[in-house]
């Protein structure tokens, strides 16, 4: 048998090694672009975050490249090549200074003042990068900043138009471990307490147990160990809103190189129809072709509906069970964005929708897995992505990124197609994270979704 | 491991993810999609992988995850009815020799990966249990399953 199979396939044709060629340049270039921006950018996000609700709950707070995560102690680490110097994984240790401590349930990265619980005191925030390239960071990425040094670490206290709500914000330098700190510091503390509080960071070399990762593993995980492959299941916690919630985005200006811009906005109103008619079609996302989204009078095609259930493929195999063509409506869902900034604002829309259902429990759960225990899934019953987003301005960057002009109020309608059938389980779904929601804030669990009723 | 590392190993592996994504997939395009996504993914998550010597199996892991996903979206299943086997152009078709090719097809979608690993990219039974997750008795059973089917047809 294995003589006739060992020889039986054709060498790889030459298109082949070129796709292979092509990814591996992607992902020489995904390394460049992760290694200086997007780290910063998301930092900054969540920052901000950390800045702006001093009550807010962490119980992790994650970033590119880095990660600042209450396991007993912090794990800091990153497991790639860092300068030799460093260790690989670190634990972060804070001796509070005499008169602050840490607030209990900000993860462990703010600090008050013992006598008064609300004032200000310290936000710190740890980031690793694969070298030693801090400063590379910080000089790209921040407009103004007085180079100084806080207890002999290398120092740069952010000036001018980065000042942030009179708080100071210093990036400290712990060579020893490859860790910059970003430091809030609150309006009442003396430079003699900045500098016992840096003094008071310390790294002690961790293990690989003490890291956590950026990229959390899914279902289907790719991660190996050495004799078992990991799976893990996300809990989702989904929190309904009102649908008039009042939402705040943080969205960018490159051109000011800011992205602390924040715009606010609210759903004006939710239409359904079945018809396209109306609708232009450049809004469409263009990986549908509307011709076959939609009859020639504009009517929306049905969408065909699989049920498998899912076997083994020896002993049990997957079967279909049903195949039905369903017919679809159109979810179209204003939403009204207010930029009281004097700055252009380019957000990020990645909105989604979603079938849910609610157990006995009131627990929501994808409509979608019909029955669990038995592997029984149904195709999906909606889009999952923007289907259609209207008001695509000239200055837009893409589909998914609109550009609010200085103090305009723009409304902006986003379409999902799901089958009729399912419109009563539709929910809009917002990340916080992933679509840059700042308020309301439920961010003490990174899996928090809020899901607005479509009908 | 740094990016050199990773690349030279990818190339290395070129003639596995060629063969894995096309058992799967027999669709040129698609083996090709799926090979990119994996190979980005890899490199994403190059942090995760503890022992350097893993990275063959762990990538065709996250090859055979990206063909699964792409045949779930296209609505296929590893249920392949026999006797409508799809149509292959010259393009599609990875084998040399078309008869033992098409009876490799004709296996089901996991059967068929398990023959592949086994005879073709020369894993053993427990580098196909780790890479694919299954019990070391599955992959026995999908093998024996495997070459019965395969007697079967060549005979």
């Amino acid at each position: 048998m294995k003589d006739k199979l060992q020889n039986v396939f054709k060498e790889p044709p030459e298109r082949f090694t070129y796709t292979i060629e092509s990814a591996l340049s992607e992902a020489r270039n995904k390394s460049k672009t992760r290694r200086f921006s997007t780290p910063f950018r998301v930092v900054v996000a969540v920052i901000l975050i950390l800045a702006i609700l001093p009550s807010a709950v962490f119980g992790a707070v994650k970033m590119c490249g880095a990660i600042a995560k209450k396991v007993g102690n912090y794990g800091v680490a990153i497991d790639i090549n860092i300068n030799e110097d460093a260790p690989k994984f670190v634990k972060m240790n804070v001796d509070v200074p005499e008169g602050f401590k840490e607030q209990p349930d900000s993860g462990g990265l703010k600090f008050h003042r013992d006598c008064e619980e609300w004032v200000f005191g310290f936000t710190i925030m740890p980031m690793r990068f694969y070298e030693s390239i801090y400063y590379n960071v910080i000089e790209r990425n921040v407009k103004e900043y007085t180079k100084m040094t806080i207890a002999s670490r290398p120092t740069y206290e952010l000036t001018g138009t980065d000042d942030y709500q009179g708080l100071r914000r210093y990036f400290v330098w712990y060579e020893e471990a490859n860790v910059l700190i970003l430091i809030y510091r609150g309006e009442t503390v003396t430079d003699d307490e900045l500098e016992a509080f840096v003094n008071s960071i310390t790294f002690t070399e961790g293990t690989e147990e003490d890291h956590d990762r950026f990229f959390e593993p899914e279902n289907n995980s790719s991660e190996m160990t050495d004799d078992t492959a990991s799976y893990y299941e996300y809990e989702y916690n989904y929190v309904e809103m009102q649908k008039d919630a009042q939402l705040t985005f943080i969205g960018w200006n490159e051109t000011a190189g800011e992205s602390e811009l924040q715009v606010r906005s609210k759903i004006k109103d939710i239409r359904v129809t079945d018809n396209v008619n109306g609708l232009d079609t450049n809004d469409i996302y263009p990986s549908f072709d509307i011709n076959e989204v939609a009859d020639s009078k504009g009517k929306l095609l049905p969408k065909t509906i699989e049920i498998w259930q899912t076997g083994d493929g020896v002993n049990t195999e997957s079967k279909l069970l049903s195949c039905e063509s369903k017919e679809q409506k159109l979810v179209l869902i204003d939403i009204e964005y207010v930029n009281t900034t004097d700055k252009e604002v380019t957000l990020f829309i990645p909105h989604r929708l979603k079938t849910l259902t609610k157990d006995a429990y009131g627990n929501y759960k994808d409509a979608v897995e019909i029955d669990k225990a038995q592997a029984i899934t149904a195709t999906e019953y909606c889009d999952i992505e923007v289907f259609y987003m209207s008001s695509h301005g000239s200055n837009d960057k893409d589909f998914y990124c609109p550009v609010i002009m200085p103090n305009e109020t723009r409304t902006i309608t986003i379409g999902f197609r799901c089958i009729d059938e399912q419109l009563s389980n539709a929910y809009l779904v917002l990340n916080p994270i992933t679509d840059g929601v700042l308020a309301p804030d439920y961010s003490d669990n990174p899996n928090t979704y809020l899901i607005f009723k479509v009908q | 491991m740094d990016v050199n590392k990773f690349e030279q190993l990818v190339r290395t592996s070129a003639d596995t993810l060629y063969r894995v994504s096309m058992s799967m997939l027999k669709n040129e395009h698609d083996a090709q999609d799926c090979v990119s996504e994996a190979i980005l993914k890899a490199y994403e998550n190059l942090h995760k992988l503890k022992k350097e010597e893993f990275f063959r199996t762990w990538l065709v892991r996250i090859l055979i995850n990206e063909c699964k996903s792409t045949l779930k979206k296209k609505g296929k299943s590893e249920l392949i009815d026999d006797t409508k086997l799809p149509e292959i152009s010259s393009r599609d078709n990875p084998y040399i020799n078309v008869e033992i090719g098409e009876a490799i097809d004709s296996l089901p979608e996991k059967i068929r990966l398990v023959i592949i690993m086994f005879y073709v990219e020369d894993y053993s039974i427990k580098e196909i249990k780790r890479v694919l997750n299954i019990p070391e008795g599955t992959v026995k059973s999908r093998l024996s399953k495997g070459r019965a089917l395969l007697k079967e047809q060549l005979e």
